[in-house]
């Protein structure tokens, strides 16, 4: 029997860290042959097992998603467990990793040509004189005439 | 107004008033922080919103405050943020603090404090005798001197430039405002002589008379010295003082000189960038990409004129006019005839232009006849018509300041509109002069582009050269009128024609952008060729025409999807939503299948 963590997570999948509310702990099975990544677990129905929508795996050292349960017999639930890679290797030294962000809300760039960036169809134009008006309405005229003066 | 003066150099200088006028809205707000209950009136808060068009005259709100704080009787001291400004995505602020005690009810006591880590301005005014007016010496306290620093790279950093607001007084030290004198003093009317100068805070004429002798203090470092040998191109000595450095990120370089610095300005370049647009890592090479600065052309010095087989004369319209009833008249007619045959063989042209050509008044002679009419006989057959400059400033700050979002195009009078690169002139500064032929009205505008953004793009030569027909050619004889007629069919289907073949495949391309995205707006030729008669129809100003983007902009945008980055680092150096290029997972143990589907997520986008 391996030990899980029973969680209520509140965060968005995309987070890399997860708040977690624990809700109980509790011993489980894992059934058949079952993956590292995608894991499905049997643990008695309860009102926390029935709750949960995030566990951690002891035997894995690893958070997963609860992504389905399906309620057998003998008061069981069985779990289909999806590993929360971010905040898996987040706990891993994913922070020291060196990297280059294509887009991001705090480290950018506004003179880089950004495609996803709304715009309207129709832009404004603008007139701006320059400061001086050299040219005269009231025209005058230059006569050129042969030989000197 | 009593006019208050200082002395420099024996000479005696007049400073003019000290007034803002905003183009924005601006807020200021602030608090009391000096609350006793012995004065039970004092107040705890108030705001102000600036708005556009209004005019803030310094002077006057301390002086209205004082009398505000004198009448109440209230202890008061109220640090408000009187101006608010952004710069390149930073704000910044200046702030005032107004100090008031009913216990010494003459004194109001003022500091211009900001930004912070920077010393303060402190001032004392004290009214216990009105005549002296102390308001007045509010006025003298800012002056505004823009300064060249291309040979002196500690002087900018993140590409700006810096701007001295000087007080030529001892008693005034430390004025570390930052300004943005191109935001701040729209109104501003600059010396011709030292472009930057503003002729409302400065008379440049009394800039000769500053001596080393009289040196306000910059940094507040009492014994530094930061008087100048202050060049304008006619290489004029102006010595001048200056008392700290404000970043600037619009200057003219090449506009002013100075010379002879015995400062040690290394310090002024030590702030760190408060926001740099950084794309990260450079190459090993670096970049550095200097310009040799290609400025206009010199009027040639030898004309058709200076040869002497012909001469010409400026014409005001009524000298024109008497001149043709001369040249008609039998007297002229048979004078010439008798001597030398057709007069009309004298006459090798006549041209209407729109401006003013100098020379020598003197009687006109055709044919070596005296008509005994005055005209002005020119010496020159080039003019150079200097229209002046424009900004073209950035409004989003951003990518959308450039193509393809943005377009820009230049009417040119007697020309036509034409289209600007929009990285040439984005962000800088045009300047426009016209070298006109005198005789033959044909015409050439030279566009010179200056950019000394905050971009690191530096750039001062002429790069736009477009020529076309300033004259209106005057029939002389029959068979110039119908050569003329001929011509002015000619170019109005060259008009027309210009618009429409250059409209066509535009509007076409246009429509093929709209499926790809709404940057790609289609390019319409706004003019054809503009030149002679048609010219002269049109306007006469030239004008710069920007088409900036909208955006649509949703909210949480930057939260929910972050804007550009290409920006490397550490994973932690990152908050809020990013999506990685490219990661070096080393040292985070997990399988490869879980590597790939941790990769895959974080491409895609993640929050942290």
């Amino acid at each position: 029997m391996a030990l899980m963590i029973l969680y209520t997570c509140y965060n968005d999948s995309r987070a890399v860290v997860k708040n977690l509310t624990e809700l109980a702990r509790a011993n489980i099975v894992y059934k058949d042959n079952t993956s590292l990544t995608m894991p499905r677990v049997i643990v008695q129905t309860s009102a926390e097992s029935r709750a949960t929508n995030y566990v951690y795996l002891t035997d894995f050292d690893r958070y997963y998603f609860v992504k389905n349960r399906t309620f057998t017999q003998g008061n069981r639930i069985i779990l289909e467990l999806d590993a929360d890679d971010l905040f898996n290797a987040y706990n891993r030294g994913l922070n020291n990793c060196a990297c280059i962000a294509n887009r991001s809300s705090n480290r950018f760039n506004t003179y880089l040509y950004d495609e996803k960036y709304p715009e309207l169809s129709y832009g404004q134009p603008v007139t701006k004189a320059f400061s001086k008006q050299p040219f005269k309405k009231e025209w005058s005229t230059i006569l050129t005439v042969a030989g000197g003066v | 107004m009593s006019t208050f003066t200082f002395n420099f150099g024996g000479k005696e200088v007049t400073p003019l008033p000290f007034v803002f006028k905003w183009d924005y809205n601006l807020t200021w707000s602030g608090d009391d922080n000096t609350p006793s209950d012995a004065y039970p009136n004092y107040k705890d808060e108030f705001s102000t919103v600036l708005q556009v068009g209004d005019i803030i005259d310094v002077k006057e709100l301390l002086r209205s405050k004082y009398e505000e704080y004198r009448a109440n009787r209230e202890i008061v001291s109220e640090t408000f943020t009187a101006i608010t400004y952004e710069l390149d995505g930073t704000n910044y602020s200046i702030e005032y603090t107004i100090g008031y005690n009913p216990s010494s009810p003459n004194i109001l006591t003022f500091y211009i404090a900001n930004p912070s880590g920077y010393p303060t301005t402190t001032q004392r005014l004290d009214y216990r005798n009105e005549n002296e007016n102390q308001w007045d010496r509010l006025e003298h306290m800012f002056c505004v001197y823009m300064i060249e620093l291309a040979n002196m790279p500690d002087f900018t950093y993140d590409g700006k430039y810096l701007l001295n607001l000087c007080a030529f007084r001892p008693s005034f030290w430390w004025s570390t405002t930052k300004i943005v004198i191109d935001k701040l003093i729209p109104e501003i009317e600059f010396h011709e002589e030292l472009d930057r100068i503003p002729k409302s805070l400065f008379d440049v004429q009394n800039m000769d008379s500053l001596t080393r002798s009289l040196i306000p203090v910059m940094y507040g470092t009492a014994n530094t010295l930061a008087v100048n040998n202050f060049t304008d191109e006619d290489e004029t000595v102006r010595p001048c003082g200056i008392s700290t450095h404000y970043e600037f990120d619009n200057v003219s370089a090449g506009e002013i000189k100075v010379n002879g610095y015995d400062v040690d300005f290394s310090k002024i370049g030590t702030e760190t960038p408060e926001d740099t647009p950084s794309g990260g890592n450079s190459w090993s090479g670096g970049f550095s990409a200097t310009s040799t600065p290609i400025g206009f052309p010199n009027l040639p010095s030898i004309d058709s004129l200076s040869t002497g087989f012909i001469h010409a004369y400026y014409l005001a319209p009524s000298v024109a006019v008497s001149l043709a009833n001369y040249m008609l008249s039998n007297d002229f007619i048979d004078n010439v005839k008798k001597l030398m045959g057709n007069p009309i063989d004298y006459l090798c042209g006549a041209v209407m232009l729109p401006i003013s050509v100098g020379g020598n008044v003197e009687d006109i002679k055709i044919g070596g006849i005296d008509t005994q009419i005055k005209g002005t006989r020119i010496l020159k057959q080039y003019t150079m018509i200097d229209c002046g400059s424009i900004d073209c400033p950035m409004l989003w700050k951003g990518f959308p300041d450039f193509a393809p979002s943005t377009k820009v195009s230049i009417f040119l009078p007697f020309i036509g509109v034409r289209e600007l690169n929009t990285n040439d002139v984005m962000g800088g500064k045009l300047t426009l002069k016209y070298y006109v032929d005198n005789l033959t009205g044909a015409c050439v505008a030279i566009i010179r582009c200056t950019l000394t953004s905050s971009l690191n793009r530096k750039l001062d030569s002429v790069l736009y050269h477009f020529s076309g027909q300033m004259g209106v050619n005057i029939p002389i004889t029959a068979s110039d009128y119908s050569r003329k007629i001929s011509n002015i069919v000619n170019g109005a289907v060259s008009a027309v024609g210009g618009y429409v073949s250059g409209s066509a495949p535009s509007m076409a391309g246009g429509v093929a952008s709209i499926v790809t995205g709404s940057l790609m707006r289609p390019t319409i030729n706004r003019s054809g060729n503009l030149s002679g008669d048609a010219g002269m129809l049109d306007n006469y100003t030239p004008y710069l025409i920007i088409e900036y983007p909208y955006q649509s902009l949703p909210a949480n945008y930057k939260a929910l999807n972050g804007y550009a980055s290409k920006i490397g680092g550490k994973f932690s150096d990152f908050s809020g939503y990013v999506e990685i290029d490219e990661i070096n997972l080393d040292g985070v143990t997990i399988t490869e299948d879980e590597k790939e589907r941790l990769l895959q997520k974080l491409k895609g986008g993640v929050y942290k």
